[in-house]
C-alpha cells in the first residue's frame, strides 16, 4: 500500500479527472491516514475507549460523496481536507457523547471545498510557496507512510505513541489514561518507538 | 527485538527516561538542550529522526499548529518569519517571529481556533484584541497587532525573553521585599488596566512573565476572555483554567459580580504564593479546589513561612477576603498599602471584632470547628446539670468524660491534618471517633431507645459531604455496628422490631447517600472533562 514519490499526485489528479479506479486507490493509500487523524481527535476529546471505526468509515463515506467539490491541487490540500473532514465529525461525535446540542452558526461547517485560498484551508503552511513541490509532495508521502506504519502497530504500541508523541501528554498522564503504572507506560513505549523506528527505515530504504 | 539498552554506562532502568527527555526537547523545540543530551548519550541519535518525524506528524494533526524543530527552518506567516516556538499555552502556540519591514523580533501567538469559528466570533475576538493592543504600559506587554493570515487568528507582542513567575515559584517562595515588590509593580498594571476599561479575569502567575532584567511583565489579559469564548462558546460562565487564583465569585460563576475587586483577590492569591510557595487553595481536582475557594479560609501565610511580618500578611488577607466589599477597592491601594508596609510606615489594622475572628477561625478548620459547636454546648449543659444537681454527677462523669475525649480527639486530627498528605487519614480517623464515641455515650446513658441514636444518621449524612463513597461506606457500617452493639447490650429485648427498623433506616441512609453521590461525581466528572480539555491547553499553568 505504500505509495511512493510521485504517484500521490498522480493518483491525485487522475481521480480529479474522473478515474474512478484511481480514486479508490487514493482513498485506500489514504486509509491509515484518515484512521490516526480519526484516533487522535478522539483522544483529544477524551473518548478513549470510543471504537474509532465509525468516524473513519464516516468520514471516508463523506469524503467519497463530497469528492466532486474537492477543490484543492496538491496532495497536501487532500490530505488537509481529508483531516477537516474527520475533525468536524469528531466534534459531532462529541456532542452526541455529551448530549450537549447546539444549533448555532457553527453547524455551518459546510464541506470545505479545499481550496486554498479559502478562510478555511487547513494546513496553510504546506500551501506556502515558498516549499518547493517535492518537498510538498515528500512531506504527504512521509505523512502516509508515519500514519500506515503507526497503524500497523499493535493496539497498546499505538495507544502510548498517540498519548506521547502525538499528542503530546506527560507519561503521568499516560499512565493515567492507559490504566497502568507511569514505569510500564514507558517500557512499552520505548519498544513502540523501536518497532516504528524499524518499520519506517524499512520502508524508507525501499 | 533489537537491543534496546546501549552499552555505554547508563544503567538500564534509566535509558527510557533519557529518549523521553530527549523527545520533550524535541517537543519544546530546544536545541541546545537536544545537543547537550546528544552528546551526554550518543546512541540517542539514532532516536532522532523517528521522534522528530512523529513530533512534526503531531504538528499535522494538532489543529492547525505547526512545529519548528531548527533554528534555520523558518516559516513564512505573512509579513513575519516564524523561527522557533516559544511555548505552548494558554490559547495556542507562541512564536518567536522576525518581523522583517520593522527589524524587530516578536511573539506572535497563534490561536487554535476550532476550525469552525463563526464570523461573529471573530469579530468579537478582533475588538477585544483592538481595545487590548491600546494599554501602553512599563509593565504590560504590548500587542502590536491583531490579525488573520490564511484564515488563522492571531496576534503579536513584545518578544520577552525570560520565564514566567510560575516556572520561578517551581523554586519555592520568593524573598519577602522581593515579592513585595514584584507585587507592586503588578498591582500598578493591573490598576492601568482597570483605569482603561479592562477587568483581567485570569491574573495568575503564568501570565506574569519575567524579563532579562528580572522585571515583572503581564501578559494576555482582555484577551484571555474573549480567546476563551472564542475557542468554545459552550464554556462561557463555565470555569476555565486553574481555579486556585479565582476569586470566590469568579469560581462560583458569578459572572456580574466580577470586577476589579477580583483582580484584586487574584493580586493577593499570586502574593500569597510568592511569600509561602503555594497558593491559598490547592486541590487534588479543579471542583475541589473550586469548593475550598467558596468555603475555606486560606491558613495564613505565617504557617507556611514564619518570616512573614503580621502586618503583611494582614494585608496579603485582606485581598484575599471572601465579600469583594472586604477587599481593597482598587489595585492602586493596594499598591499603595505594599508601598506604607515597605518604608516602614504601614499604620496597623484596626483589630477585626472578635465575631469575624471566630467565624474566619471555624471556615480554617471546619472539620472540628463543626464538631466542637456541638459538642461544648452538650458538654456546658451537661456540666451545668451536674452543678445544679450534684446528685447526677456519677451518672453524668463518664458522659462528660467521654465528651471530652471526643473533644480532645478532634482536635488532635484537625491538627494532623493541617500536615501535608495527611487529609485522608484524618477524615477516617475523624469518622470513626465520631462513631466510637457516639456509642460509647449512649451506652452510658443506656439509650438504645432513645431519640439520640438518630445521630447516627446524621454521621451519615456528614459522610456523604465529603463526596467520598468509600467513607460512606464506612460510615454506615460503622453506625450500624455501632448501634448493633449499643443494642446487644440493654436490657429490654421486647420491642425487637425497633431496633431491625432502625437498622434498615440506617442501611438506606448510606445506600442513599452512596448513590446521590455517585450522581454528583458523573455529573462532575462530566464537567471535568471540558476542564482537563481547557486544561491542557492552559498547561503551562
Amino acid at each position: 500500500m505504500a505509495v511512493d514519490s510521485s504517484q500521490l499526485a498522480d493518483l491525485l489528479a487522475l481521480a480529479r479527472a474522473g478515474d474512478d479506479a484511481a480514486r479508490n486507490r487514493l482513498f485506500e493509500a489514504c486509509r491509515s491516514f484518515v484512521a490516526v487523524v480519526a484516533k487522535v481527535q478522539l483522544h483529544r476529546r477524551l473518548h478513549t475507549k470510543v471504537d474509532p471505526s465509525d468516524l473513519v468509515q464516516q468520514s471516508l463515506l463523506e469524503a467519497h460523496r463530497g469528492f466532486v467539490d474537492f477543490q484543492g491541487g496538491t496532495p497536501q490540500d487532500w490530505l488537509a481536507w481529508l483531516k477537516q473532514i474527520v475533525q468536524h465529525n469528531a466534534i459531532d461525535a462529541d456532542k452526541h457523547y455529551r448530549g450537549a446540542d447546539r444549533r448555532d452558526l457553527r453547524k455551518e461547517r459546510a464541506l470545505a471545498t479545499g481550496d486554498p485560498t479559502s478562510s478555511q484551508a487547513a494546513g496553510w503552511v504546506a500551501v506556502d510557496p515558498g516549499l518547493s513541490p517535492s518537498q510538498v509532495l515528500m512531506n504527504s508521502e512521509r505523512e502516509l507512510h508515519l500514519a500506515a506504519a503507526i497503524e500497523s502497530l499493535p493496539d497498546d504500541y499505538q495507544q502510548v505513541i498517540l498519548l506521547r508523541n502525538l499528542e503530546r501528554l506527560p507519561f503521568d498522564q499516560v499512565a493515567e489514561r492507559m490504566n497502568r503504572t507511569r514505569g510500564a507506560c514507558q517500557m512499552l513505549w520505548m519498544r513502540a518507538v523501536e518497532q516504528l523506528r524499524t518499520q519506517l527505515n524499512h520502508e524508507s530504504s525501499l | 527485538m533489537e537491543n534496546l539498552i546501549p552499552s555505554g554506562d547508563a544503567p538500564t532502568d534509566l535509558w527510557p527516561a533519557r529518549v523521553d527527555e530527549y523527545l520533550n526537547a524535541i517537543q519544546r523545540g530546544d536545541l541546545a538542550e537536544q545537543q547537550r543530551l546528544l552528546e551526554l548519550e550518543p546512541e540517542l541519535a539514532r532516536w532522532t529522526n523517528p521522534l522528530r518525524e512523529m513530533d512534526e506528524f503531531a504538528g499535522v494533526l494538532a489543529d492547525r499548529t505547526v512545529s519548528l524543530q531548527a533554528s534555520t527552518e523558518t516559516i513564512q506567516f505573512g509579513k513575519y518569519e516564524l523561527r522557533g516556538e516559544l511555548g505552548r499555552g494558554g490559547m495556542g502556540v507562541v512564536f518567536q517571529a522576525y518581523q522583517p519591514d520593522l527589524d524587530r523580533t516578536v511573539a506572535l501567538k497563534m490561536l487554535t481556533a476550532s476550525t469552525f469559528a463563526t464570523f461573529d466570533q471573530r469579530r468579537r475576538f478582533s475588538q477585544e484584541a483592538r481595545l487590548a493592543s491600546r494599554i501602553r504600559h512599563p509593565h504590560i506587554v504590548t500587542i502590536h497587532e491583531v490579525g488573520e493570515f490564511g484564515g488563522q487568528p492571531y496576534f503579536t507582542m513584545d518578544f520577552i525573553s525570560g520565564t514566567s513567575l510560575s516556572a520561578q515559584l517551581r523554586n519555592g517562595p520568593l524573598p519577602i521585599d522581593k515579592a513585595v515588590h514584584f507585587l507592586i509593580l503588578i498591582a500598578k498594571a493591573v490598576e492601568h488596566l482597570h483605569a482603561n476599561g479592562i477587568v483581567h479575569r485570569d491574573l495568575k502567575p503564568s501570565n506574569v512573565l519575567l524579563d532579562q532584567a528580572g522585571q515583572p511583565c503581564l501578559v494576555d489579559f482582555g484577551l484571555a476572555r474573549a480567546v476563551d469564548e472564542f475557542h468554545d462558546p459552550t464554556v462561557t460562565g463555565t470555569i476555565l483554567g486553574t481555579p486556585s487564583y479565582m476569586s470566590p465569585e469568579q469560581a462560583a460563576g458569578r459572572v456580574r459580580e466580577v470586577t476589579e475587586r477580583s483582580d484584586v483577590y487574584s493580586l493577593g492569591a499570586i502574593l500569597y504564593e510568592m511569600l509561602c510557595g503555594r497558593p491559598p487553595f490547592v486541590a487534588d481536582s479543579p471542583f475541589d479546589t473550586v469548593l475550598q475557594v467558596m468555603e475555606r479560609e486560606p491558613l495564613p501565610p505565617r504557617h507556611w513561612n514564619r518570616l512573614v511580618p503580621k502586618d503583611l500578611e494582614q494585608i496579603c488577607l485582606r485581598c484575599l477576603e471572601k465579600t469583594p466589599a472586604g477587599r481593597y477597592p482598587s489595585a492602586l491601594e493596594l499598591a499603595q498599602d505594599l508601598e506604607r508596609w515597605s518604608h516602614g510606615e504601614y499604620p496597623s489594622f484596626p483589630s477585626r471584632s472578635p465575631v469575624i475572628k471566630l467565624s474566619r477561625t471555624i471556615r480554617r478548620h471546619p472539620a472540628a470547628a463543626y464538631r466542637l459547636l456541638g459538642l461544648v454546648p452538650t458538654f456546658l449543659i451537661l456540666l451545668a446539670r451536674c452543678l445544679v444537681v450534684p446528685s447526677v454527677w456519677s451518672f453524668y462523669s463518664p458522659i462528660l468524660a467521654g465528651l471530652g475525649l471526643w473533644m480532645g480527639l478532634s482536635l488532635i486530627w484537625e491538627w494532623q491534618s493541617l500536615k501535608p498528605g495527611r487529609q485522608n487519614w484524618t477524615q477516617y480517623a475523624f469518622l470513626l471517633t465520631d462513631i466510637a464515641s457516639l456509642t460509647t455515650i449512649l451506652q452510658v446513658e443506656r439509650a438504645a431507645n432513645v431519640s439520640h441514636v438518630t445521630a447516627y444518621v446524621l454521621i451519615i449524612l456528614m459522610a456523604g459531604l465529603s463526596l467520598k463513597r468509600p467513607l460512606i461506606w464506612v460510615a454506615g457500617l460503622g453506625c450500624i455496628a455501632g448501634y448493633l452493639d449499643l443494642i446487644l447490650q440493654a436490657d429490654d429485648v421486647n420491642a425487637w422490631h425497633v431496633p431491625v427498623i432502625m437498622i434498615i433506616v440506617l442501611m438506606c441512609c448510606t445506600v442513599v447517600t452512596d448513590y446521590q453521590v455517585r450522581r454528583l461525581s458523573i455529573w462532575i466528572r462530566t464537567k471535568e472533562e471540558v476542564f482537563s480539555v481547557q486544561r491542557s491547553v492552559f498547561r503551562k499553568s
